[in-house]
């Protein structure tokens, strides 16, 4: 039939025939133009990230608080890597990875409830291995890594987490998964693609972000050739719908947000160069739009996580290892207004430097009570969770000051 | 993996069987039955609960619309070849080449600014649009416009598990191809002109 119509015709219909395709495929991109907001603001009283009302401030307990608990490694000879929810009972749940060491096949993600007014958590559970994500997505997994947890403003409980196919955790790519029941039960997991060099390296530990829209701020980064900092801006499904890079070079990585109000927010890094060992941060007034170039804090950083939350007094806390060679202590430190200036005002733990204790990998958040959790690694046996209110970091702040 | 992924995959095998095996029978029927056994194989066979073919896209990710044309067209070629040219091909190897020279080395780090991320952002969609656009105009260059068009199509409906339209149009294993094959040409020239 070919032979019977003319090359002029052809071409004709070849053009009509792309141009009935580009008429198909403009349908979503208009809609998607007209629904994409570049940054619509954070919501500022996110969960876990400030308190919700003003009236939570400071001695909503007017007795101080400290409790210290540990959290069931589920019977694995190392755990890591822990992060904090709160759940919409009040409660509180943990997400982190163990197995017989880093890196193995056996590691799974794993998740544990602390049910309000309780002291003891729940049993832990496995919810993720690397034979049911190689199931879910169709391809080889080797190991997973760091989990994070946030619960969205709908209510659902995400899990992101890093895999490995091949390689080392330079070749790690970022998977989700979804709860809709506080985290009993997950949906299929699904890879976010954030590079198009085999979708590799690129990692989660800090907490994401509810932005104003409902969609989210995962707070990333990369470490092949270089080791920098960078956003991940979801949909409100979990679509990831832009990316961006919050620093250059070899030196920050594992990001730490946090929103000051609708516009403001810093974020602090884990320093991974070798020039300034102190906790480096980054700061915008416009909502994300734009950063500022990486600067330095007063607080030492002995190239190790840290995370912070935003006070009801307006306060940053931060929780990190005051060193710059070592994980034998976990400190917290508070800055008034300047995210560079900060105090140290209570070691959690501490040890003699080459005592082998190391304590790593904290996460803190503020429950809607005010109370504060903070879970970390507790020399890899167990993640330990201590919960401590205003009341009681106000008393701690009259006491003597301890300078970084 | 999605139905994109798993179709892209099954329709890859069935090319390079169907092309590596011209080599040895010209029996199509043999030639398709052997390509069908290759993806037989590779999505049913499994080790360590992964299906074959699930090792190659732990690599590679889904295949793009970029390397399903230069294999399709490779394919085609043996088939029809007076209808498709190498100055086809020339152009979108050409312009695979010079978009992940580009995006790769600033999605990893090299330089201020990462090129991948604008792949996200519906105005890229948009650009691409009207490239396509642009290459309908110039009949010379449809393989350029299908190659758009397709890419902008599958971004827009979801069809992978990428939301970045970059993904759609170029993977690093078509880029290491065109590069090759760009490389190759530039050097013929440098060579002639000695």
């Amino acid at each position: 039939m070919v032979r019977f119509i003319s090359r002029t015709n052809r071409r004709l219909l070849t053009i009509a025939g792309i141009g009935v395709l580009l008429g198909f495929a403009l349908l979503p991109a208009l809609e998607s133009v007209t629904s994409y907001i570049a940054s619509p603001g954070y919501r500022a009283d996110a969960v876990g990230t400030v308190s919700h009302t003003a009236d939570m401030i400071g001695d909503s307990e007017a007795e101080p608080v400290w409790e210290e608990r540990a959290i069931d490694p589920g019977g694995r000879a190392m755990v890591h890597s822990a992060t904090l929810i709160e759940l919409a009972d009040g409660g509180t749940r943990a997400f982190w990875y163990g197995g017989s060491r880093e890196g193995a096949h056996d590691v799974g993600i794993y998740t544990a409830r602390l049910p309000p007014n309780e002291q003891q958590w729940g049993a832990a559970r496995e919810i993720m291995n690397r034979t049911k994500l190689s199931e879910e997505l169709g391809r080889y997994i080797k190991k997973l890594g760091n989990p994070v947890g946030f619960r969205d403003a709908a209510g659902q409980v995400w899990v992101f987490f890093v895999s490995v196919s091949f390689g080392g955790w330079s070749g790690s790519a970022i998977n989700a998964m979804v709860s809709r029941d506080g985290g009993a039960t997950f949906g299929r997991a699904r890879r976010l693609v954030s590079s198009p060099a085999f979708n590799v390296s690129t990692l989660v530990r800090g907490r994401p972000i509810q932005m104003l829209d409902g969609g989210i701020a995962l707070p990333v980064y990369h470490e092949l050739l270089g080791k920098f900092a960078e956003l991940l801006h979801l949909n409100p499904d979990g679509s990831v719908r832009g990316k961006q890079r919050l620093t250059r070079g070899r030196s920050h990585i594992q990001p730490a947000l946090v929103v000051v109000d609708a516009e403001t927010a810093h974020v602090f890094m884990r320093y991974a160069g070798e020039a300034v060992k102190r906790v480096h941060y980054v700061s915008t007034n416009d909502a994300g739009l734009n950063f500022s170039p990486p600067r330095h804090s007063n607080l030492p950083n002995p190239d190790s996580a840290i995370d912070a939350i935003r006070l009801a007094s307006s306060e940053t806390l931060m929780v990190y290892n005051h060193s710059e060679t070592g994980r034998n202590n976990l400190s917290l430190a508070i800055s008034e207004r300047d995210p560079g200036e900060w105090a140290r005002i209570y070691d959690i733990e501490r040890s003699e430097t080459g005592s082998g204790q190391h304590f790593s990998y904290p996460s803190i958040l503020r429950d809607s009570s005010g109370r504060i959790h903070v879970a970390y690694t507790y020399n890899r046996q167990y993640i330990k969770h201590v919960t401590f209110n205003e009341t009681w970091l106000a008393r701690i702040r009259r006491g003597p000051a301890t300078e970084p | 993996m999605t139905a994109y992924g798993s179709f892209g995959w099954a329709f890859v095998l069935v090319l390079l069987g169907v092309y590596c095996s011209a080599r040895y029978t010209d029996s199509w029927s043999i030639r398709l039955g052997i390509a069908a056994a290759i993806v037989a194989a590779a999505f049913s066979i499994q080790f360590d609960h992964v299906p074959l073919i699930g090792f190659v896209a732990a690599v590679q990710g889904e295949p793009s619309v970029g390397m399903l044309l230069i294999l399709g067209g490779l394919a085609a070629r043996g088939i029809l070849p007076e209808r498709v040219t190498e100055e086809d091909f020339g152009g979108l190897r050409t312009c695979i080449f010079w978009l992940g020279l580009v995006m790769f080395p600033s999605a990893l780090g090299v330089g201020p600014i990462d090129l991948y991320a604008v792949g996200y952002h519906p105005y890229a969609a948009l650009g691409l649009l009207f490239l396509a656009v642009l290459c309908v105009g110039f009949a010379a260059t449809r393989l350029l416009a299908v190659w758009a068009t397709l890419s902008l199509l599958l971004h827009g409906h979801d069809a992978g598990e990428s939301d970045n339209i970059v993904d759609y149009l170029i993977d690093p294993i078509v880029f290491v191809y065109s590069s090759w094959h760009v490389g190759s040409r530039v050097w013929r020239r440098f060579r002639d002109a000695r």
